[in-house]
């Protein structure tokens, strides 16, 4: 844990303190307001808000609003947001390169106000000597580029070594060509990347296989040569990743389930089908559905969605901090600020419960006492009225006592299995033992 | 890669907070063992009371964070009509929209997964210079501001200089 | 499939003829209806509206009260009617206008007012004694000099507030709690001492 990525922990307050700190607020803009993270899978809600897709699924399971603007919202209504998808890409992979420049101390050279592209590409070339490429070449590598333009800060050696490696890339065979940029590739699609990098690309965007279309300087040349739109789908790799890969049907969508109505054995039986474990009490079932439904649903609204296997792997996170598998000292620390958290534990259920099956007890023991009244016996002069009672009282009788059975019944399906056991099993019972001391109605 | 949105999210905050800190505000987990605990120092809003006075607190946050927000308790002894008397701040922005005890808050301005811990700290900031006369947690901080406020004033000033050790 | 539809016309059943209990067990006498939900009894009336909210949501625990409150007005307080607009997705979000009565304190779940019920902390020390910043105090006020040196510093710690050490964030991060502390006592040492020279000018 020590150094699990604390360097990726970038926002936008790192442009504050360079020149350009007005890319704070364009960084902003890009992250998500709940995880405060770069979009992922950006969603767009009806109230025209933009959340990760799994973040709004979150927040719309604990609240059903727009954290945004707390107007109604819900999970049906949400579409996917691609083009912000695609600006998230297309901005986090230069940003390091961005971040880098605008960190570097301002060159002395004069050459920094007017046109520094065409200036950069001046350099290179007159630094290296045999540099063989057209510009249009040159154009048609943006990292190599972009590299370059850093070179000529950080001086004369990388710029040579840049030179060099500028003359590898028109070659129509490129062997593996490991550009000393302080890239790696990815080990799955080979795209290169920052070393920090790569964890989180094997989580979010890789697209799983090997790519040979990414790093094809070849080519991109050869496109690049003949068309001069090529530019742009040079600075845009993951929309072109994206579009190879669409061929693949998205997964089928798992609908939400109304956990109240399910019975124990068939919400166990949902998960065994899910191939999720079932261990924990019902409460721990249904969030670990409610977990799985979620990670799975915003999965699918991915572009480039992720296996099995991985999605598995969030679960298996989830379960170890918020699931079954969770330190629970902490979380006894924290259940005041959980008042109203959906996510009850059991306790909490059953205290719940636990009052409103009392009341029910006190309604069969009321009903009982109406009953009993019904007797002739306790008439004394008030036949009448009593008798009014009586045809209400005795309908009453008939249809309440199968409905507190039953409604006990569904109780105990949110509940815990003592209550269930006490409630369904002998209701009878507990009124017969009351029998004789209740002789009034019981005011609940 | 073990790490969750709410211990993703409050490393961001902390660092966002560390680098460029809101005027008057320290925050910060008491050890990064823990992300969940965090302490910040609040200074009292000029012109106010309590002026010139550091009061420190605890943010305990859930594992669920940001959908449910933090619990914020005053570490030393403030004297405020919306703090309990154990140091609890009762504040709009730390409840959930779906638990209101009082029925005065609207839910605009209680808490959302889109607020933050800066957020938080300079909303009970403002909260220091203006109570709340609707919802108070301490009844005698509230009685005293509204019936006799020179009083309430003073109280505060030496609170706070107690605080200082002075 | 078949066990859903089942448990759903079954829930259906039960949740009507709650409603019937309740309407005969509190309004014995008077006719279904609105009017008879917002009763002449108001203490009666609440009780069956909480069981109602208590039910309903025990039913849909991811609502919260004033939403359910609102549908049960909006139903007359047809619980069965409310429950069947909740399950088709037909809810509202109530106006903020709408006022719900507060819940019952005495059924209200302890945790909302636990906090209140918290027994109190013995008193805590003071911020140097908690922070063990006495030694510092005595530094800075030794020399005034040193005083001015650490403020001048404090900008500077400031631009590499964020380290890729945790250690190091660490002690950054308590030594910008000491020095704000610190800080905040000097100033107010001195405003100490201005009153007292004002006191001592007066008289």
């Amino acid at each position: 844990m020590n150094n699990d990525g604390f360097d990726s922990v970038a926002d936008s307050t790192d442009w504050l303190a360079t020149p350009l700190s007005g890319l704070s607020a364009v960084e902003a803009a890009l992250r998500c307001q709940i995880c405060k993270d770069f979009y992922r899978t950006p969603m767009l809600t009806s109230c025209n808000h933009t959340f990760c897709s799994l973040c709004i699924r979150r927040a719309l399971s604990a609240d059903g609003k727009c954290p945004l603007c707390r107007a109604g919202e819900q999970e049906m209504k949400l579409r996917s947001n691609w083009s912000m998808e695609e600006v998230v890409a297309a901005f986090t992979q230069t940003r390091s390169a961005v971040l880098d420049f605008a960190r570097k101390p301002p060159p002395a050279l004069p050459t920094r106000t007017d046109t520094p592209k065409r200036k950069t590409d001046d350099l290179v070339m007159d630094d290296g000597d045999e540099q063989p490429s057209s510009s249009s070449q040159q154009r048609s590598s943006k990292r190599l580029r972009s590299s370059a333009r850093l070179s000529k800060t950080r001086g004369i050696e990388t710029t040579a070594e840049m030179a060099r490696q500028e003359a590898h890339v028109p070659d129509p065979e490129p062997t593996p060509v490991e550009p000393d940029d302080g890239l790696v590739a990815c080990p799955i699609c080979w795209r290169r990347m920052k070393a920090v990098q790569v964890d989180r690309h094997i989580d979010t965007s890789c697209p799983g296989e090997p790519q040979p279309a990414p790093t094809p300087p070849a080519q991109l040349l050869r496109s690049s040569s003949s068309k001069p739109t090529s530019l742009t789908s040079v600075f845009a790799p993951s929309s072109t990743i994206s579009s190879n890969n669409k061929p693949q049907p998205p997964p089928d969508r798992l609908p939400a389930l109304n956990y109240s109505m399910l019975r124990e054995t068939q919400l166990r039986k949902e998960l065994v089908e899910q191939g999720l474990s079932t261990s924990g009490n019902r409460g721990m079932l249904e969030r670990r559905h409610r977990e799985w439904v979620m990670i799975w649903n915003a999965n699918c609204d991915s572009q480039r969605p992720r296996r099995r296997a991985e999605l598995l792997h969030d679960l298996d996170v989830w379960e170890r901090t918020l699931g079954s598998r969770a330190p629970t000292g902490s979380r006894a620390a924290n259940t005041g600020a959980q008042i109203r958290d959906k996510d009850f534990d059991g306790a909490a259920w059953a205290a719940k419960h636990d009052t409103s099956f009392k009341d029910l007890i006190a309604n069969a023991r009321r009903t009982r006492a109406q009953a009993q009244v019904t007797t002739p016996d306790e008439g004394d002069g008030k036949e009448s009225s009593v008798n009014e009672t009586i045809n209400i009282s005795d309908d009453e009788t008939k249809t309440v006592k199968p409905t507190v059975e039953k409604v006990s019944d569904t109780l105990g399906l949110l509940d815990t299995e003592r209550i269930v056991g006490v409630s369904v099993g002998d209701p009878p019972t507990i009124i017969q033992l009351e029998e004789g001391k209740e002789s009034e109605p019981v005011p609940i | 890669m073990a790490q969750t949105t709410a211990h993703r999210r409050l490393l961001g905050e902390y660092k966002a907070l560390s680098t460029n800190p809101p005027e008057g505000i320290t925050a910060g987990p008491v050890s990064e063992d823990d992300m969940f605990v965090w302490e910040a120092l609040i200074q009292g809003p000029e012109g106010t009371p309590f002026e010139g006075g550091i009061f420190p607190a605890e943010l305990k946050f859930p594992r669920d964070y940001p959908l449910a927000p933090p619990k914020m308790t005053f570490l030393g002894e403030i004297f405020h009509p919306n703090v309990y008397t154990n140091g609890v701040v009762c504040i709009s922005i730390l409840h959930p929209p779906g638990d209101d005890p009082n029925q005065y808050e609207h839910a605009s301005e209680r808490w959302s997964p889109i607020q933050s811990v800066e957020k938080i700290l300079i909303s009970v900031m403002s909260m220091l210079a203006e109570p709340n006369d609707e919802s108070p947690a301490n009844i005698e901080a509230a009685k005293m501001w509204r019936e006799n406020r020179a009083d309430y004033e003073q109280r505060v000033r030496d609170g706070v200089r107690r605080m200082l050790g002075l | 499939m078949a066990d859903e539809q089942v448990s759903l016309t079954s829930l259906v059943l039960i949740v009507v003829l709650g409603g019937l209990v309740i309407r005969y067990l509190f309004f014995p006498s008077s006719a279904a209806g609105p009017e008879a939900y917002r009763g002449r009894d108001s203490a009666a009336s609440s009780r069956a509206r909480e069981a109602a909210v208590e039910r309903i949501q025990q039913m849909f625990p991811q609502l919260d009260r004033r939403a359910i409150l609102w549908e049960l007005q909006r139903s007359g307080g047809n619980m069965a009617a409310t429950t069947e607009r909740i399950l088709s997705g037909r809810m509202e979000t109530p106006p903020v206008t709408f006022q719900p009565p507060p819940p019952p304190r005495s059924t209200t779940p302890s945790s909302t007012s636990q906090t209140a019920k918290a027994p109190l902390r013995p008193a805590e020390p003071d911020l140097i004694t908690r922070y063990k910043l006495q030694d510092k105090i005595n530094y800075d006020s030794g020399s005034s000099s040193s005083v001015a040196g650490q403020e001048s510093a404090v900008p500077g710690t400031k631009t590499k507030a964020w380290s890729s050490n945790r250690d190091e964030r660490q002690t950054a991060f308590q030594r910008r709690r000491d020095e704000m502390i610190l800080a905040a006592r000097r100033k107010m040492e001195a405003k100490i001492a201005a009153e007292k020279a004002a006191a001592s000018g007066k008289e």
